[in-house]
């Protein structure tokens, strides 16, 4: 097998544009639509990583208007292998959100469009499951790749912490933040990840590790994280635990100490991390602006910054409390503790094995039933994603079964710069299973 | 031996107000009333790492480790950006910004 | 009295502290020297200067500082225009040098802190708006931080001698304004004047608050903690808002970086020039004093009295006086050596010029035509000093001045002469 991505002709580029612009109006899977003609590979580029000429808003009012001048380093190394970026994707406001509700014109789900796409990067899901032989570069703080990927029906790659350079990546929380893909198939992942991993002098961040493939044979489900999860979705685990054990998989139950902070633990590093990304926002410089200069500077700062959306207030208020100097050590630092803990009891299993759970603990719901739901109850559906994220481990969400039509995503987790045996896995799983996708264009 | 107490944090009025005006955000009512309330609950959630002992355990400041990267004292690789006063006011080749 | 300072100093790298921009050349126009990160662009990324590491460890080590093994960055934000991403990226625990000190005759003023961080952008002040140039944000700079061990207003004109004639030699410029916040407290409370440009101003705002404070004990009357800022026209203090307290900050770690390994760097030994005049004045029975003033801001001069021998060391120390004396500061060693053998003591100029194998050169002046051609390189060069030419006024001055400079022309005659020959070829 190898990579294969929808390039256009000339005459083709019209129709499949007014396509794509038709499906988005339903969907709302693109920020931005890019309708210049374009001689590439088409992928599309989540809206918080800077293209050179197309806006970048991160879905946020305050960055209304902003068009960057530089192009992030992802973008720019695959530009230079002949990829061309078709447009901006739609996503929770600076990746604030786990359903892609955070957004003016939220996303839909492309099997159902009651349901939620999932999120922060819920663009980059759809128009995966929408375009075909679709690559979307996305971005993962605590889940939002996984999340949106496991909801839509296709595969999530979230690469180990600091592999893909950070340049140009509108900043969420910087030690956690990981720019990933989306696809359906182990060859165009593949492909993508091998163009823009690597070291980059622009991002101290970024590392030059070799990236490799040692692909264990052993499974491990933590049963202290996966015991609080949804009755049914357990089940059908269970069913995928027992086709990968036909494959030779050997699958060990085992517990993890510590896992049950992991979710305040990142909720606590993001905010404050978050909080401090976020105070560039001021209203002059770029993006949202606030006319009046003859308003002192508080004032103007305070105006520009009722842009925010309320999830980034709150994050933002949050934040700046956490790193408050009377209470910094209560939190903060017991949360940075806490990821030490974790990294380290995670490390002694995926030294011999991956590690395997359900991608999300519900079943894709409507967009109805999360939308009055608690910051606390919506914080909690993170409680399989946050680990990986937390501490930064290369995972992948892949879908494993169709439920009354829609699908079920099962996420699987390896050591630090092991990525590529996601991929190995992915290819020897699409050999016995059929990606499902209501429609297709292109 | 003394128990270990466990303090939930709640915050006051006062608190709230201050932290507003620090992080320079500005709130209508609705929001006030949700994100005072939300904020409490939040809190309550993270107060859970009040029972974590980890006294000796090493603070991962980043989830792997990050090797020192420096640059050269040199032009030679300037962060290219294309017309810089595109998306800013600008006067004079001055940036326009608020009254101090 | 007690008093600390927080000294902050531009380092003499090329570029800036975390891209690689020029710091310092070509600054003219503003906002010229710009990239994403230090615009604070959404996107952009830190990188650190190893320059900028280098030298921050040499100026720790000159003030007899323990260098951490492992220094490290952290975000302090605070929301003014000037600061494009709502933090500055400085040090604190992590910082590069703590616990060092300055000599002072037998008396050691404690630094508790030396620190990298990055300037912020230049704002000017208008009537109903603010002019930003971020062409100074992100210029490296040292916070030096002392201990509150100044006991006096003598003490505190000592120290900021000792401790620029310090940084002299670890290559700082020294004509820069120094930016002092300075902490008195003649009682218990403790009253910071922030921002104080330069040592004259540093001195009056001391003299001012040690005459206010004195005042307000005499009276009975209490002191108050608080801010003030130092007004130049009136040479005096004023209470002032505290913008931010130390609460606020929220200093945290700050991601974009890591930890950075101080171990391996190699810091040669500090020259510290007054120990060296004491040295030189014992060793050559000769007045301290007067070897002080030569080399505490004087590389060479250093480095000749160094090379003498006792014999020499009083005609050497006039040789000296003498160079100075006749306005010749472009002469080299060997030079020096030659003179030294010779009897100078009631010679003129040019005589002495002479002596030193040097013709008096008339300085020639720059003839019109000269100019002419000088400005239209200028022009022909710089299309975009072309296009704003005609209709700017500030480039327009910005382009006389830069002719003033190269042809050492002064006076309003010249500058309307200039501006005619600029406007002709606009014109044209």
């Amino acid at each position: 097998m190898t990579a294969k991505f929808l390039s256009l002709t000339d005459s083709e580029y019209a129709i499949f544009i007014s396509q794509l612009k038709q499906a988005n109006e339903r969907l709302n899977a693109f920020n931005f639509i890019d309708e210049n003609k374009k001689s590439g590979k088409i992928i599309s580029v989540k809206d918080n990583i800077c293209v050179k000429g197309m806006p970048a808003t991160a879905s946020s009012k305050i960055l209304q208007g902003y068009m960057p001048g530089f192009n992030a380093t992802a973008v720019q190394r695959l530009e230079n292998s002949g990829f061309s970026v078709i447009g901006k994707t739609n996503m929770d406001e600076f990746g604030f959100g786990s359903f892609g509700l955070n957004s003016e014109h939220p996303a839909k789900n492309p099997f159902n469009e009651e349901y939620v796409a999932g999120g922060s990067s819920s663009g980059s899901a759809v128009a995966t499951a929408l375009i075909k032989e679709h690559v979307s570069i996305a971005e993962s703080t605590g889940g939002s790749i996984s999340a949106p990927a496991a909801f839509c029906g296709v595969v999530g790659l979230t690469p180990t912490y600091g592999a893909i350079s950070r340049y140009g990546l509108i900043d969420y929380a910087s030690s956690l933040d990981k720019i990933g893909f989306i696809g359906k198939s182990a060859d165009n992942l593949r492909d993508v990840m091998e163009k823009t991993v690597g070291s980059d002098p622009k991002d101290t961040t970024s590392l030059s590790n070799v990236i490799s493939n040692k692909n264990p044979h052993k499974l491990y489900v933590i049963d202290n994280l996966v015991e609080n999860i949804d009755e049914s979705i357990k089940d059908r685990f269970e069913d995928l635990l027992a086709k990968l054990s036909a494959k030779d998989y050997e699958i060990e139950h085992v517990n993890v100490d510590y896992l049950e902070y992991s979710v305040p633990a990142y909720y606590i590093l993001s905010m404050s991390e978050a909080s401090t990304n976020l105070a560039k926002y001021q209203g002059f410089k770029y993006g949202f602006k606030v006319k009046d200069f003859s308003l002192n500077y508080n004032e103007f700062f305070m105006s520009a910054r009722k842009q925010f959306g309320k999830e980034a207030k709150r994050r933002v208020i949050l934040g700046t409390f956490i790193r408050s100097k009377s209470i910094k050590q209560r939190y903060y630092e017991k949360a940075l503790a806490i990821r030490h803990a974790i990294i380290a009891r995670m490390k002694k299993f995926l030294n011999d094995g991956f590690i395997i759970m359900p991608s999300m603990p519900i079943f894709t719901p409507k967009i109805s039933e999360v939308s009055d739901i608690s910051p606390v109850e919506a914080y909690s559906m993170d409680m399989l994603t946050v680990p990986p994220n937390l501490c930064g481990f290369p995972h992948m969400s892949f879908p494993y079964f169709y439920e009354k039509g829609m699908p079920l995503g099962a996420q699987i987790i390896t050591d630090h710069f092991n990525d590529y045996s996601l991929l190995d896995f992915l290819s020897e799983w699409e050999s016995g299973f059929k990606y499902k996708f209501k429609e297709e264009i292109g | 031996m003394l128990g270990i107490i466990v303090l939930y944090l709640k915050m006051e009025k006062g608190e709230f107000e201050r932290l507003l005006k620090t992080a320079r955000i500005e709130l209508d009512e609705e929001e006030y009333s949700s994100i005072e309330k939300d904020i409490n609950e939040i809190l309550r959630f993270f107060d859970k790492l009040e029972n974590v002992s980890l006294e000796n355990e090493e603070l991962a400041f980043h989830p792997v480790e990050i090797p020192e990267k420096l640059r050269d004292d040199s032009t030679e690789n300037k962060n290219e950006i294309e017309n810089i006063f595109y998306n800013g006011e600008n006067y004079r080749f001055y940036f326009l910004g608020p009254k101090i | 009295m007690k008093i600390g300072l927080e000294v902050h100093v531009a380092l003499p790298t090329k570029t800036k502290l975390f891209c690689s921009d020029l710091a310092y050349e070509n600054q003219e126009e503003p906002n010229s020297n710009v990239c994403p990160v230090c615009l604070g662009l959404p996107g952009a990324k830190p990188v650190l200067n190893q320059n900028a590491l280098d030298i921050s460890a040499r100026i720790a080590k000159a003030l007899n500082c323990e260098i951490n093994e492992k220094t490290w960055f952290v975000r302090k934000v605070y929301f003014y225009p000037d600061l494009p991403k709502g933090y500055q990226i400085t040090q604190l625990d992590g910082a590069i040098g703590i616990k060092g000190y300055v000599d002072l005759n037998g008396k050691k003023i404690g630094i508790r802190r030396v620190q990298i961080e990055e300037d912020p952008a230049r704002i000017i002040r208008e009537k109903d708006y603010s002019l930003i140039d971020f062409n100074r944000s992100g210029v490296p700079l040292n916070e030096i931080v002392t201990e509150p061990d100044i006991t006096s207003l003598e003490e505190l004109k000592n120290f900021i001698e000792e401790l620029r004639s310090i940084l002299y030699y670890q290559g700082v410029n020294i004509n820069q304004e120094l930016k002092t916040d300075l902490n008195i407290s003649l009682a218990e409370k403790r009253v910071e004047v922030k921002n104080v440009t330069g040592v004259k101003n540093l001195i009056s705002a001391a003299e001012y608050e040690i005459k206010r404070q004195s005042v307000l004990i005499k009276e009975g009357k209490k002191i108050n903690a608080e801010t003030r800022s130092y007004k130049e026209d009136s040479n005096e203090t004023v209470s002032s808002r505290e913008k931010e307290t130390e609460e606020e900050y929220g200093f945290t770690f700050e991601p974009d970086l890591t930890f950075y390994d101080t171990t391996k760097l190699t810091i040669p030994k500090a020259v510290i020039a007054s120990n060296i005049a004491k040295e030189l004045a014992d060793k050559n029975e000769y007045n301290e004093k007067t070897i002080r003033e030569l080399i505490l801001f004087n590389r060479r001069n250093l480095s000749l009295l160094t090379s003498i021998s006792k014999e020499e060391f009083k005609k050497g120390v006039s040789l000296i006086e003498k160079f100075a004396s006749f306005g010749i500061e472009d002469y080299s060693e060997q030079e020096f050596r030659k003179m030294l053998d010779k009897d100078v003591s009631s010679i003129e100029k040019e005589g002495f010029l002479q002596l030193l194998g040097r013709t008096n050169k008339s300085e020639k002046k720059a003839d019109k035509t000269e100019i002419e051609a000088g400005i239209k390189e200028m022009l022909s060069s710089d299309k975009t000093l072309f296009d704003r030419g005609i209709k700017d006024e500030k480039a327009m001055n910005f382009m006389i001045g830069e002719v003033k400079e190269k042809y050492h022309i002064t006076g309003k005659e010249a500058a309307d002469f200039i501006k005619k020959v600029i406007k002709g070829m606009l014109n044209n």
